[in-house]
């Protein structure tokens, strides 16, 4: 009998381990969609993106932005600010190319934000957005102006532009912002421009390079020997020879100053998929070796490749799990990343670690993720409507 | 064992619901490095978000498989407790 009560204890954490083993890769079954049930690709939004849609839609309403929580991220980090916008921005624009009924609505959310945007820049200049270094030295480029905001700015007109180009104020904005990118870019001794004094981003041009090749399909001007210069240098100057990947940021003559990081990878590749679809792949394709990983059908991606020696988080990348290496960030644009190159079973893997670690939360029908914020759900909506814009930007430049 | 496995599991069950309940699932926010609804500063809210998190960790790795456990330990015993009476009825039979 003694023998049996002391056994007892063991075949008791005996039990435990084999069901711990059991339900581990079971978890996929609780959290992980069929690719079909997220990103549609006939037209139409997927039950998850109408959800997502309907709260920016509603927090986007009438009555203004949604300044509270623009101003919960700002407190960490103003550029967010914007890249929320900016994403929204997209995936309005490429919601409303698939659910035509919707489009007069959603170009009217379109809108608002540009001109909330557009109001914000000019009451409080360009550092509006920008973090707060922006103001510790002077640019190299004499117009003093960062591509972050006109790069952006000139791409969220470019998206409500080809949903209806009725705007002559619009028209006239984005004609202004492409000559400030060309000019500069022009200036630059690597065809790039700055985001920060003497600090140029490959998310930020590669975003203005998009930006300036919608601007040539919608106003019939021609930035193809800018963009060509821009990738023959980047070829040259920015890739990081242990990795192949774009490097995230350089001095405006083309001295690395932090190499790749998931972070910026994934929205360069997207970038870049307007302008050099093959090397756009090619850059996801490595970024997907070197930063990706699945783990009983759950994805992440890291900050840094493991090649790197890089250690530390700044305020760009977001948090990081420890030991694990998943980042909040990387992870976000890694979704945009999986979308724009097809990759279906990434893309699942990812948005199953959202359901598992982001704290859903579904409220009057819409949904948000607790763990994330406005930028992280802009991602993840633009993410899950994305193609249609580039396809009819891609449409319209061939003919 | 059998029913610590089954208290445990109903303990962070519970405990894993009445946090989202009560809306504490806002300091999540802290993984994204967004200070939760409400809060002034960062630094605030980190402690009530490691909590969540650890709840919850624990609430999705170990509820299910703690339940499980209970049940077949439940089972195990009462194959056991057949298996004593059989044999002591052999006995008693034999005798």
């Amino acid at each position: 009998m003694s023998t049996m009560v002391r056994a007892r204890p063991v075949r008791a954490i005996g039990v435990l381990a084999l069901a711990i083993a059991l339900w581990l890769p079971c978890l996929r079954f609780v959290y992980r969609s069929p690719p079909e049930a997220l990103r549609t690709r006939a037209g139409g939004l997927s039950p998850l993106a109408r959800s997502l849609l309907d709260r920016q839609v509603a927090l986007w309403s009438a009555s203004g932005p949604p300044q509270r929580e623009l101003a919960r991220m700002r407190a960490s980090n103003p550029e967010w600010d914007l890249m929320s916008r900016t994403f929204l921005a997209l995936a309005l624009a490429n919601a409303a190319l698939r659910e035509p009924a919707r489009r007069d609505a959603l170009v009217a959310v379109i809108d608002r934000v540009i001109d909330d945007t557009l109001a914000r820049e000019r009451a409080q200049g360009q550092r509006h957005f920008l973090l707060r270094y922006a103001g510790a030295s002077r640019f190299v480029d004499p117009s003093q102006r960062s591509v972050f905001v006109d790069g952006e700015l000139a791409l969220m007109i470019a998206a409500r532009r080809t949903l209806r180009d009725d705007s002559p104020r619009l028209r006239e904005e984005l004609a202004a912002r492409a000559q400030q990118i060309k000019t500069q870019m022009e200036r630059g001794p690597i065809g790039s421009a700055e985001s920060y004094p003497d600090e140029c981003w490959t998310f930020c041009n590669t975003v203005a390079l998009a930006a300036l090749r919608a601007s040539d399909v919608l106003d019939r001007t021609d930035h193809r020997p800018l963009t060509q210069r821009w990738l023959s240098n980047a070829r040259r100057t920015l890739v990081d020879p242990a990795t192949g990947m774009l490097v995230s940021s350089y001095t405006l003559d083309g001295r690395a100053r932090q190499g790749p990081e998931g972070s910026s990878i994934y929205m360069a590749a997207h970038g870049l998929a307007l302008v050099d679809p093959a090397w756009a792949d090619d850059q996801y394709r490595r970024a997907k070796a070197h930063l990706q990983r699945e783990w009983l059908g759950f994805g992440f991606a890291r900050e840094w490749p493991a090649v790197s020696d890089r250690a530390s988080a700044d305020i760009d990348s977001g948090p990081t799990v420890p030991w694990v290496g998943a980042n909040a960030g990387a992870s976000g644009l890694a979704l945009l990343g999986a979308a724009t190159f097809n990759d279906d079973r990434a893309y699942a893997g990812l948005v199953a670690s959202l359901d598992l670690a982001a704290f859903p939360v579904v409220e009057g029908g819409t949904r948000r993720y607790a763990a994330s914020n406005a930028v992280g759900d802009a991602v993840l909506l633009y993410s899950l409507v994305e193609g249609p814009l580039w396809n009819e930007l891609r449409a319209r430049g061939a003919r | 064992m059998k029913k610590l496995f089954a208290l445990s599991s109903l303990a962070l069950t519970v405990t894993w619901l009445v946090l989202r309940a009560t809306g504490f699932v806002r300091y999540a926010s802290v993984l994204s490095g967004t200070l939760p609804e409400g809060e002034t500063s960062l630094a605030t809210g980190t402690d009530r978000a490691v909590v969540l998190l650890v709840v919850h960790v624990a609430f999705v790795l170990l509820a299910a498989p703690l339940a499980l456990s209970a049940a077949c330990l439940h089972a195990l015993e009462a194959r056991d407790r057949r298996a004593a009476q059989a044999k002591r009825a052999a006995r008693d039979s034999g005798t």
